[in-house]
């Protein structure tokens, strides 16, 4: 029984904290967070305790997950190099590449499992995709559509905070687009505009975007991003091959036409990303329980892996910014 | 009233053209034209066509209120211009010409005549389309962030 220490309480700390408690190779041995109510509150729900950071890194912790603000992984990643302690850290490692590089650097002379939660991965229907690929069901790929839209746009004062639409939404697809292809990027080119609320502009931020990527392949990625979708969570890739073309099996969402010919409907409840991707938190925490035994971390993101999807948000922002095309080096994210 | 239409350029895409064209009112191609008359009298004779004839046979048709210009790109031009000049309406096959400023000039030249300047492409009057543009303007999604 592995002792997992979870630190931060927040939105997505609540889904980590519920599956390492239900998952039944682990448990939930620490919580800590900036707030300590919230951190108690979290706690007795799970029948865990709350307690410092310091003794989340304490002895008899086996591994930490790092679900705190986007602004203080970094720091904690730090702290769990020092104490040995391998870690799921929440994108990205560090707000700053640089300092992500630096961390991810050590992490590998260290030894540690180590991993980056990029956990659209998990998610069966786009590991069927990649399976597919793999398997030369289409051939070479040329062309991944990628279209990925939220149900709700997040409040402009937190998409400062975190990694804005390139950062927090763009680096999942980002990666999904190397892993499904075995493939990485060497030009990027984006368009942003603000459509849905004033106050991104105010924060530098755009709220709808197209990013499209030349792999070194030659294959092509477009990105079609939103930070809303009137009628739910809508992420959908689409690989064109050589031989043929995949489609992810869409769920289901609440749009609709009428054969009559009377329009477009609406009704019923629009799933978000929790609805969406509510599995693949689970199917993630347990390939990073086996990794931590095997020292294999699977299809667990390894920390460059993450460096480089924050390296191609970054570029996503320069690109929009300076209007240009922007060349994407593996020296600036390898390791 | 039928509006009467001599076609230049008896290529592929032009029984397109020659098959819908017989399913409207109001139009009717009455010549068909190319470089090489044989090949304007074959495909008079396969669409029922009155007159197989060469270009400048449509532009000294004083009957022949338009022309269809479905000639290649390096020509497009040139059988625009003479059609606007002989007095006639053009509707013409994308590209519209191969240089801008011959574009420019030809739209002045319909303008100044009073006559009527056409290209393709116009796959957006289709069904899907139009239905498309339709739910559009009624506000069914709201304004369009992208396409």
């Amino acid at each position: 029984m592995l002792n997992v220490a979870l630190v931060g309480a927040g939105s997505i700390g609540q889904i980590h904290a519920g599956n390492i408690s239900r998952n039944d190779r682990c448990r939930l041995a620490a919580i800590c967070d900036a707030d300590i109510d919230r951190a108690e509150g979290l706690a007795s729900k799970h029948g865990s305790r709350a307690t410092t950071l310091n003794e989340c890194l304490g002895p008899g912790i086996d591994a930490v997950i790092i679900a705190s603000s986007t602004s203080s992984h970094g720091a904690v990643a730090e702290t769990c190099l020092a104490e040995g302690k391998p870690f799921l850290c929440e994108k990205p490692l560090a707000g700053d590449l640089t300092e992500g590089i630096r961390l991810a650097t050590e992490a590998k002379t260290s030894g540690l499992t180590c991993g980056l939660a990029l956990n659209r991965r998990f998610a069966a229907e786009f590991r069927d995709l990649r399976a597919a690929i793999r398997g030369d069901a289409i051939g070479s790929v040329e062309t991944i559509l990628i279209i990925s839209r939220s149900a709700a746009p997040p409040d402009p004062s937190f998409i400062r905070t975190s990694g804005g639409l390139f950062g927090e939404k763009g680096s999942h697809f980002f990666d999904l687009a190397c892993w499904l292809t075995d493939d990485t990027p060497e030009e990027l080119l984006a368009c942003g505009s603000v459509l849905i609320d004033p106050g991104y502009a105010a924060v530098n931020e755009v709220d709808t975007a197209k990013v499209t990527l030349k792999m070194c392949s030659g294959a092509q990625v477009m990105c079609d991003f939103s930070w809303r979708a009137a009628y739910g969570q809508d992420e959908r890739i689409e690989v064109h091959g050589s031989k043929g073309l995949l489609q992810n099996l869409q769920q289901p969402v609440q749009l609709y036409r009428t054969l009559s010919g009377t329009g477009l409907h609406h009704g019923g409840p629009t799933p978000d990303w929790r609805d969406r991707f509510a599995e693949t938190y689970k199917a993630e925490l347990d390939q990073f329980l086996t990794a931590l035994e095997t020292g294999d971390l699977g299809d667990v993101a390894q920390l460059q892996d993450g460096l480089r999807a924050q390296c191609l948000a970054n570029a996503a922002y320069q690109s929009v910014r300076e209007n240009r095309v922007v060349l994407i080096s593996a020296d600036d994210w390898h390791i | 009233m039928t509006f009467r239409v001599g076609l230049i350029g008896c290529g592929r895409i032009s029984n397109i053209y020659l098959r819908n064209c017989a399913r409207f009112d109001g139009i009717e191609i009455v010549a068909c034209a190319s470089l090489d008359i044989e090949e304007s009298r074959a495909k008079a004779a396969q669409y029922g066509v009155a007159k197989a004839c060469v270009p400048e046979d449509i532009f000294a048709d004083p009957e022949i209120d338009a022309v269809l210009n479905l000639t290649i790109p390096d020509t497009q031009y040139d059988i625009s211009r003479q059609a606007l000049e002989a007095g006639k309406h053009v509707h013409s096959e994308k590209p519209f010409v191969t240089d801008l400023e011959d574009g420019r000039a030809l739209l002045a030249l319909g303008r100044e005549s009073g006559l009527l300047v056409g290209n393709a492409p116009d796959t957006f009057l289709g069904g899907r389309r139009q239905t498309v543009r339709k739910l559009l303007d009624s506000g069914v999604i709201g304004a369009p962030t992208g396409v």
